[in-house]
């Protein structure tokens, strides 16, 4: 009897003390009350924020980012819109076509940012001509401004699917029998359907027609079997290509470079019926609650020595004009910084007014 | 698995067919449920960047990652803190609901099912009201706010389940005795209820505990920056190129095992002396 | 509180009353379940009738989202695909988990530990990564198929090892084994094994036995496993979205699509609400049938 209590006994303090130790571990940590003002709740895409671009962007401010997981656009304005979301979190990146409405709203004085204090974001000025389109603004007043811009394409392993296949300078490589099987795209509505309308040949997918939308959809739910799967997230998409699940995928630019650092021999296509492109634009959400090191944050990241860092690290093309010339001619094309040389229309990213609609299509298709 | 079964004494067995039925069974199902294991402790050691076979050698380096990576570090205290304050929490109140459960009264079945509701709630569901009714009292998604609700909510229930017929079966000839001699309820609980009870209620918290530590689907919805353990699988699997991820999961397997072997130890240990 | 109770009402323990004020006993946890529990189910169920734009989540009240989910037949087409889904895993379950249940109850001393410690352990870690792993086992380049090429039995990869609902099958069995095996095996093991041997002795078929002693005695444990086991893949998420390849969608992932990218919260309100109530329907149909109380209190509620 006596060794068992003295086991429970001991067991218990085990329990105690673990108990003691996490909480320690969580209320113990660098900063929770006294370095409160330096701590900055982002959210952001994390790819923006690989290990070396990090460091420089939390020395540059003399803070730390906590980033929550970005998940899209959408669900950027969601979490802005949520009752007392504007004082939930300091600063936000996100696609400029995307979030622009919802942050702006139907009526001045309606904005769900804050206007940007532009004196304390000096490297504003350097944002390149390209972009100053991309600025959003109304009156007077500064509310957002593009950072990082980027295409989305498809990323294929040219071990499988020779760089001069004419297939791979369409959308039509995920789609052609050729390739079937051998595919993944997006478990993303508007992307998916998106680049499956340009490569139907609809100029404005954005503004389509009900029966365009019908129209791609069943194209879409023809073409299935040709789908392997169809990735959520950064990293499955990686993966279905390193493991050779498959031969391409619908991916972004950070999907190139990670796959070759890992040595995979991929590339991204140029579709000619037209590149998605996007710019993302950090705006501070009206009620902030660090507002001057979210000012900060824009700046840093607006800053060239952060836009190159993300572009060896990520490469992600940035807003900042001084970037490019950083590069070498052959790292600049390979960047995409020559993208509006090659000739081929750019499809910038808009929020559909119907975007109920497509979400249903999207539904239909994976019940299919 | 493989221990030869004891030769029956009976002269005409039926049931030799099935035992041995039974026994291969069992081979084949546990290499069913090991299978993934193995993998994922191969897997740890495969020297690639990328999660997956083939193989291209050893190495030990994705443990030192897991070590040395704070974030893992964070999730591991983030996930022990929730895991025990949501075990104290939820015995704590399984512990009164089942001592007032030992009364006759009316209405003890609404209750019941006021208790068991969340049980029966899918658990997409259960993150996603939280999400929602959070979302418009303008709390932040935190830790110590919503994460802490979310696994209170989900673990009260299994909490309740299990330490109340522990509440049940203790002999009370003590305690009626003490209640003739005119004993305190204080000194009644803390002297003869509590030592009864306590290898019941350490259990359960241990159980509490484990049950906390898995959850993810809650999670996932009511999460802010701190991450759970699960919630950094999560994004590791879906979001971050992480070819230590099996090494981490090892790790995990460890400590869980860990925890969990000493809980069961336990809890065998109160209803051997419940 | 100490007086003895007069014994107007019987009850387990004649004499003396428990201790404790039950009003106060229960006050804390019951507050806790309303206020965590109930009212954010209330609430949601008011957000689902709500109206959500571009713009925000609108308190007007409108049947709209129902509507919707009625006239557009995906949703429904949708819900009866995860109710097939999910009641194919509770029996697929139920098949491969009730023999090692039994295998486990008819194990003694030492092995049984052994063999019950055995079954729990690879549930310890994040059923995240327990269904992730199938990739990298069952992939076109995976562990099987390079197995079965190394071993020259096939030429070329199997494909449909996965994404397909084969797979969502396979990693929902996996991930939930658990829940079905172990309140099985406690009702097996309640089961005197005299009773077993009676029936050998008066001359019962293996099968006859089992059919009219084991089964009935087991039957407690049975519906718990599956009750929850059909609870946990009702609203399964991650396996779909992980395994189920081009059709991996179920009613869940269209609920968290409402709030993870489309912002439809009330939508994805009056979605959730939809599951809720078919949930709870199952459940009152399957109650009548049996006291869902008395599998998870045991009879002692």
């Amino acid at each position: 009897m006596t060794h068992t209590k003295l086991d429970r006994r001991s067991v218990l303090q085990l329990a105690g003390g673990a108990a003691l130790a996490g909480t320690a571990g969580t209320f113990g940590m660098p900063g929770t009350a006294q370095a409160q003002d330096r701590r900055l709740v982002a959210v952001m895409p994390g790819p923006f924020l690989p290990d070396g671009a990090r460091a420089i962007l939390e020395r540059m401010i003399n803070g730390r980012v906590e980033n929550l997981p970005y998940v899209s656009p959408t669900d950027t304005a969601a979490k802005l819109m949520a009752p007392g979301g504007t004082s939930r979190y300091d600063m936000m990146f996100s696609t400029t076509g995307f979030i622009q409405a919802p942050v702006l709203r139907e009526r001045a004085g309606q904005e769900l940012a804050r206007p940007l204090d532009l004196s304390k974001i000096p490297n504003a000025a350097r944002i390149s001509p390209l972009f100053q389109s991309e600025i959003t603004k109304r009156g007077n007043n500064t509310y957002m401004l593009p950072v990082v811009w980027g295409y989305d394409s498809v990323v294929y392993n040219k071990d499988f699917i020779p760089e001069g296949d004419p297939l791979t300078q369409s959308w039509g490589v995920l789609f052609d029998d050729k390739y079937a099987g051998k595919v993944a795209i997006r478990d993303d509505p508007y992307q998916s359907i998106a680049l499956t309308a340009l490569h139907l040949g609809i100029r404005s997918p954005e503004t389509m027609s009900q029966a365009d939308l019908n129209r791609v959809t069943q194209f879409l739910i023809s073409k299935k079997r040709n789908f392997r799967t169809i990735w959520g997230s950064f990293a499955e998409a990686v993966n279905l290509i390193s493991s050779r699940e498959v031969y391409a995928v619908f991916g972004w630019i950070p999907m190139r470079a990670a796959l070759q650092r890992q040595g995979m021999n991929v590339t991204n296509n140029w579709p000619r019926e037209g590149l998605l492109v996007f710019t993302h634009s950090a705006f501070i959400p009206k009620d902030s609650r660090n507002v001057d090191l979210a000012h900060a944050a824009i700046n840093a990241a607006l800053s060239t020595e952060f836009g190159k860092q993300l572009g060896q690290e990520t490469q992600y093309p940035v807003c900042n004009g001084e970037v490019a010339a950083t590069f070498s001619e052959a790292d600049q094309a390979r960047l995409g910084y020559d993208v509006e040389k090659r000739g081929i229309p750019l499809h910038r990213y808009t929020f559909p007014a119907a975007m109920d609609r497509w979400i249903e299509a999207w539904g239909r298709f994976k019940a299919a | 698995m493989m221990a030869p079964e004891a030769p029956p004494p009976r002269v005409r067995d039926p049931y030799r067919f099935w035992r041995a039925a039974l026994l291969g069974y069992a081979g084949i199902f546990f290499l069913f449920l090991y299978l993934p294991l193995i993998v994922i402790v191969v897997l740890s050691f495969n020297d690639s960047d990328a999660t997956g076979f083939p193989m291209r050698g050893l190495t030990l380096k994705w443990y030192t990652r897991v070590l040395t990576t704070p974030d893992m570090l964070a999730a591991f205290a983030n996930s022990a803190s929730v895991g025990a304050v949501a075990a104290i929490l939820s015995t704590g109140l399984a512990l009164l609901l089942g001592l007032g459960f030992r009364h006759e009264l009316r209405g003890k079945s609404a209750v019941l099912n006021l208790i068991i509701m969340p049980i029966l709630l899918p658990g997409i569901v259960g993150g996603i009201v939280l999400l929602v009714f959070f979302g418009y009292l303008g709390l932040r998604s935190e830790l110590w706010t919503t994460v802490l609700v979310a696994h209170v909510n989900y673990v009260l229930p299994f909490a309740f389940l299990t330490l109340y017929p522990r509440l049940h079966r203790f002999d009370r000839s003590l305690e009626e005795a003490a209640m003739d001699l005119g004993a305190r309820p204080w000194a009644i609980f803390r002297h003869i209820v509590w030592p009864l009870v306590r290898p019941g209620v350490i259990a359960t918290a241990m159980f509490a505990f484990t049950l906390s530590f898995d959850e993810f689907i809650r999670t996932v919805f009511v999460t802010g920056y701190e991450r759970t353990i699960p919630v950094l699988f999560w994004l590791l699997i879906v979001d971050e190129i992480a070819p230590h991820l099996p090494a981490m999961a090892v790790v995990i397997i460890l400590v869980s095992t860990a925890v969990s072997l000493a809980a069961f130890l336990i809890g065998r240990r109160a209803d051997r002396s419940a | 509180m100490t007086s003895p109770a007069s014994g107007k009402t019987p009850k387990p323990f004649p004499g003396v009353r428990p201790i404790g004020r039950p009003f106060w006993l229960l006050l804390p946890g019951v507050a806790w379940l309303l206020v965590f529990g109930l009212a954010p189910i209330l609430f949601m169920g008011a957000v689902s009738f709500w109206r959500s734009s571009i713009f925000g989540t609108t308190p007007d009240f409108q049947f709209g989202n129902y509507a919707r989910m009625i006239e557009e037949p995906l949703y429904v087409e949708l819900l009866v695909k995860t109710l097939r889904i999910a009641a194919l895993t509770t029996i697929l379950s139920l098949i491969f988990s009730y023999p090692l249940a039994w295998f486990l109850a008819s194990r003694k001393g030492a092995w049984k530990a052994v063999c019950v410690v055995a079954v729990f352990v690879p549930f310890w870690i994040s059923y995240v990564v327990r269904t992730f792993v199938w990739l990298p086992i069952l992939g076109r380049n995976g562990l099987i198929n390079q197995t079965l090429m190394g071993l020259g039995l096939i030429s070329s990869p199997v494909e449909w090892f996965l994404y397909n609902e084969g797979t969502v099958y396979l990693g929902l069995v996996y991930v939930y084994t658990l829940f079905m095996t172990l309140p099985i095996y406690l009702a097996l093991e309640k089961i005197d094994p005299k009773l077993i041997e009676a029936a050998t002795d008066l001359g019962a078929r293996p099968w006859q036995t089992f059919r009219h002693v084991v089964l009935p005695l087991s039957w407690p444990g049975v519906l718990s496993g599956s009750i929850m086991v059909f609870l946990l893949a009702v609203s399964a998420y991650v396996t779909p979205r992980l395994l189920g390849g081009t059709s991996g969608i179920m009613f869940g992932n269209m609920i968290a699509n409402q709030f993870l990218s489309n912002n439809n919260w009330a939508f994805g309100s009056a979605l959730s609400m939809t599951l809720v109530a078919v949930v709870a329907l199952f459940l009152l149909v399957v109650g009548r049938w049996v006291g869902i109380r008395e599998v998870f209190t045991g009879g002692k509620g």
